[in-house]
């Protein structure tokens, strides 16, 4: 089962390999299939204008996902639909989806602003990329022109904000802890532990050194031979080969509440540390800087060079310098859990349950130094809510086994290694099994100190999970049927 | 053997089973019921049970809060196999019980006779309305009640009420500790002395500083004997049977190259419709039924190897890590609080049912990364079943296959009751922890790794 020498960069979309950092300006077009016939020879058109990972763009980008209810309005068949996921096929808004993705009260579905049940299906994703705001605005809006004339309609338009040094609006270093793929790596570093690349594309052996459930077509469902053969050998032909699964959540985060929050906690604990950025830092297990608590446990060291370089059981299996619920433990736990905390077994079980992060921050930050020290000297500056956040996207080979698992049995479990009441600090759903969930415990000594009632800082407002296809697939979606006319689906139908 | 001896054959069996136990009784067992379902009124019996599940603690016709002496129980309702020898549906009663199985029927007589009435009202040959007496109630359930081959518990003798006590001082010492003024304290030790004092001068609590029930002296004697038996049979069977033995696993490993193994998924509406009542506490019933394979080998493999896992469970993996054996590598599982397999319909059929933490995909991820080994030397007896090699390897390391075999043979709860449902394993097992630790002498190293579990 090996990966051939060198992967067909130019049949993978380029946001798989990077995230294209030196494209600061950034928008996702929200679009709606209005007809088919007109639109088909556009979106055609359209993989052409698609950047794919062979090529490193340095004025613009594009790249598209498509939606479950997209691959029944393109009038995919039956058969190959049914090959897809279930996560995909389901989405995101089933009941059983809602309770442990912790869109529940005021994170429910019927409240998003996309993605939901009171909003227009969302079909396709077009996520655009500039060196600047004129080259995206003159992309999306010849994109724009082209798609209204050709039977599509777009349904929102979600922008970004580029904030300096990779903060999030919280005022912290966001996208340390990415997972390293060594086919992505041209530079051929060595790397303690590397994930399989199939854990993020399909068509290649994952984390058990299995391929993971993807959609496989007959050859007779692909008459002119527009998909590559079925890399596990079989005679039929891989619609899934060098694509994967994107996971979309919109996310407003209340930056003065989560400030505010963090100021309370550090009078209640009453502790002469306790200031609000020591305690942020526990919740989070970095400090502003992006440098982690268990690398420099008791102040900011912005001079750490490599913050991702450490591992949790030798140095701090206690948690008295990283607290054992704290944001980054728990969505990346390296070599923290079970199996045989410490050893690489440990590890290879975190790293079957990686996502490949590629979300941008959206609204303008609270202070424009995104200085924490600087948002607290005022908290009530702004008179009413600003919308502000973060556009997550991840992309995974199987959702179920990465994002929701992560996203559940990690972010939101309250028993999570051990605990009793304490979800995600930060992301977790602060209600489960009908109780209240809101503490947070930092373990010191002689006994731990509990935060109580933790409001939430975060609040989803939209989503959806999309399919990230090759070039091959785009084409073969955006074809005429082979045989000519196919019966029509049930628009909408979702098994 | 025709019908009628063979059900005979087994009530006697169950009967020696029953005696056997009292003798040397578990603290801790396995209660199993089924009874045969009458067609037309199962419309009725299920909306019976939709309204016991809208509340199963306090509903007002079983409130299964009443039972102080239970853990799990739940309400399935089976299909009948569908080939000529004709079951109809059945209904299944499990109960996760502190006691023997029979204390607990004579409870239920006696507390729920009513609730017992409107459900077991839709059973075959339930006494009618006339003849409904404590005495032919009990008959009935006794008379179908069945037995598990094998049965894991995660902690032998760690009772229901003693759960939900711990699980209270947890609760209290969380807000003495919280609202203590802790600036002065620097040792463990300190701290720890101040959290007994308050425990000892707290009415309410201080039966924390009593050790829990634990199994007698003589019990354990008897256990540890019983366990050296059955090593010594075991190992009587490997020094004389090894030959037979091996040309046994020889024959097996050349039907795992011919059985079928499933190839098609389960359905996304069936997979969602299972779904839809999941992850509401911390801990998931879990269910499945499947065929064992055909022919007499199997089927004797099958039993052979519940027997010999039933053994292990009781004797070896009964300290809430299952299936963890160091020494060779083996990692344990400590998120399953009761398991049991039950074999039916002679033996055609397997039942597995279980009570886990946390979401069934990570239940599924902790079969495939820790115990596939296990898993596949029992379930590999089933149809369909994902391809073993030497019967414990592949199998449940196809991931997808495993996911979708399991997705195929799951089957729905119709009730289901935890008395307990905000605590996982690892709780349950760091409660009692607590309490222990409040008692004895510590020195400050240990004092302060007790402390750690506050």
């Amino acid at each position: 089962m090996a990966i051939p020498d060198t992967l067909e960069f130019d049949d993978i979309q380029g946001l798989v390999i990077r995230g294209y950092g030196a494209l600061p300006a950034a928008c996702y077009l929200l679009l709606k299939i209005r007809d088919l016939r007109r639109a088909r020879p556009w979106l055609r058109e359209l993989t052409g204008q698609i950047s794919y990972a062979s090529h490193r763009p340095d004025e613009q980008a594009v790249n598209l996902a498509v939606t479950y209810h997209g691959l029944t309005n393109l009038r995919i068949e039956q058969t190959i639909l049914e090959r897809f996921s279930d996560e995909f096929r389901s989405g995101m808004t089933t009941p059983h989806k809602r309770r442990i993705l912790g869109d529940e009260g005021d994170n429910a579905p019927e409240q998003w602003l996309w993605g939901g049940p009171n909003t227009t299906q969302v079909d396709l994703l077009l996520m655009c990329f500039g060196q600047d705001t004129v080259t995206l605005n003159t992309l999306c809006h010849q994109l724009r022109d082209g798609m209204t004339d050709h039977g599509l309609a777009q349904i929102a338009r979600l922008d970004t904000e580029p904030l300096p040094d990779f903060k999030e609006h919280f005022g912290f270093r966001d996208s340390i802890g990415q997972p390293y793929i060594a086919e992505f790596d041209l530079w051929d570093r060595p790397h303690p532990n590397p994930v399989p690349l199939g854990e993020f594309l399909l068509g290649y052996p994952n984390g058990y050194g299995r391929f993971t459930q993807r959609p496989l077509v007959e050859p007779g469902q692909d008459q002119h031979n527009l998909l590559a053969a079925d890399p596990e050998g079989s005679d039929q032909h891989d619609l899934g080969l060098n694509g994967t699964y994107l996971v979309f959540r919109q996310l407003d985060q209340d930056v003065p509440g989560f400030w505010h929050a963090m100021k309370h906690q550090a009078e209640a604990t009453d502790h002469e540390r306790a200031d609000p950025v020591r305690i942020a830092a526990k919740l989070v297990g970095r400090w502003p800087s992006g440098t982690a608590l268990v690398q420099s446990p008791t102040r900011d060291d912005p001079s750490v060079i490599d913050k991702d370089d450490f591992r949790y059981h030798r140095s701090d299996q206690e948690g008295l310098k990283c607290p054992l619920g704290a944001h980054i433990r728990r969505t990346h736990p390296r070599d923290s859990l079970p199996p045989e905390p410490g050893s690489e077994k440990s590890v290879a079980f975190s790293n079957r349950h990686r996502l490949l992060r590629r979300g941008r921050v959206y609204g303008t930050p609270f202070d424009d130094s995104l200085d924490p020290a600087r948002f607290l000297d005022d908290l009530d500056r702004e008179e009413a809510p600003v919308a502000r956040g973060l556009h997550f996207i991840c992309l995974n080979g199987n959702i179920g086994r990465q994002f929701e698992f992560v996203q559940h049995t990690w972010a939101n479990n309250p028993n999570f290694n051990g605990l009793y009441q304490d979800p995600d600090p930060l992301v977790g759903a602060r209600q489960a099994y009908g109780l209240p969930q809101q503490q947070f415990t930092i373990q010191q000594r002689p006994a731990r100190c509990k935060l109580q009632d933790l409001p939430a800082f975060v609040q989803t407002r939209g989503g959806g999970y999309f399919f990230l296809p090759s070039r091959r697939a785009l084409t073969f979606l955006f074809s005429p049927p082979a045989n000519g006319r196919r019966p029509r689906t049930r628009k909408g139908a979702t098994p | 053997m025709p019908e009628g001896q063979r059900e005979f054959m087994k009530r006697v069996i169950h009967g020696v089973k029953v005696a056997l136990a009292s003798l040397h009784p578990m603290p801790q067992n396995a209660l199993t019921i089924r009874m045969p379902v009458v067609a037309s009124r199962e419309p009725t019996l299920r909306q019976v049970l939709a309204d016991i599940n809208d509340d199963p603690p306090d509903n007002p016709v079983m409130p299964f809060s009443v039972f102080s002496q239970l853990h799990f129980a739940r309400f399935l309702l089976l299909d009948g196999p569908n080939d000529p020898e004709t079951y109809g549906t059945t209904l299944i009663f499990m109960a996760n019980v502190d006691g023997s199985a029979t204390q607990f029927i004579d409870e239920m007589v006696q507390q729920v006779a009513h609730g017992l009435d409107q459900v077991l009202n839709a059973c075959r040959g339930y006494p009618p309305r006339r003849k409904r007496t404590r005495a032919s109630r009990r008959a009935y359930l006794r008379r179908h009640t069945i037995d598990s081959q094998a049965f894991y518990i995660n902690t032998v003798g760690r009772s229901a009420r003693q759960i939900r006590q711990e699980d209270e001082l947890h609760q209290a010492l969380q807000s003495f500790l919280s609202d203590l003024d802790a600036a002065n304290i620097v040792t463990a030790q300190e701290l720890r002395s101040i959290i007994i004092e308050y425990v000892s001068g707290n009415p309410e609590l201080s039966w924390a500083l009593t050790s829990p029930n634990r199994p007698s002296l003589i019990w354990r004697a008897v256990e540890d004997l019983r366990f050296a038996t059955l090593m010594a049979l075991g190992g009587l069977i490997l020094f004389w049977g090894w030959p037979i033995l091996l040309v046994w696993l020889l024959v097996l490993r050349g039907r795992e190259f011919s059985d079928e193994e499933y190839t098609h998924r389960p359905a996304l509406s069936r997979l969602n419709q299972l779904r839809a009542t999941e992850d509401i506490a911390a801990h998931n019933p879990f269910a499945a039924v499947g065929y064992v394979k055909p022919g007499w080998l199997r089927r004797t493999n099958a039993r052979a190897l519940l027997a010999a896992a039933q053994a292990t469970l009781r004797h070896v993996f009964n300290k809430g890590d299952l299936a963890g054996v160091p020494v060779l590598g083996l990692d344990g599982v400590d998120t399953i609080h009761f398991a049991r397999w039950t074999l039916l319909d002679n033996d055609r059929r397997l039942l597995f049912t279980s009570n886990y933490d946390g979401s069934l995909e990570s239940y599924m991820v902790d079969f495939i990364d820790k115990v596939a080994w296990g898993l596949n030397l029992i379930f590999s007896n089933g149809v369909g079943y994902p391809r073993t090699r030497w019967l414990v390897h592949e199998g449940a390391r196809k991931e997808q296959r495993f996911k979708d075999y399991l997705g195929l043979h799951q089957i729905e709860n119709q009730v289901w009751f935890t008395p307990y449902p905000h605590l996982t394993a690892v709780n349950i097992a760091n409660n009692e922890a607590i309490r222990e630790g409040l008692q004895g002498g510590m020195d400050e190293a240990q004092a302060q790794a007790w402390l750690r579990r506050l």
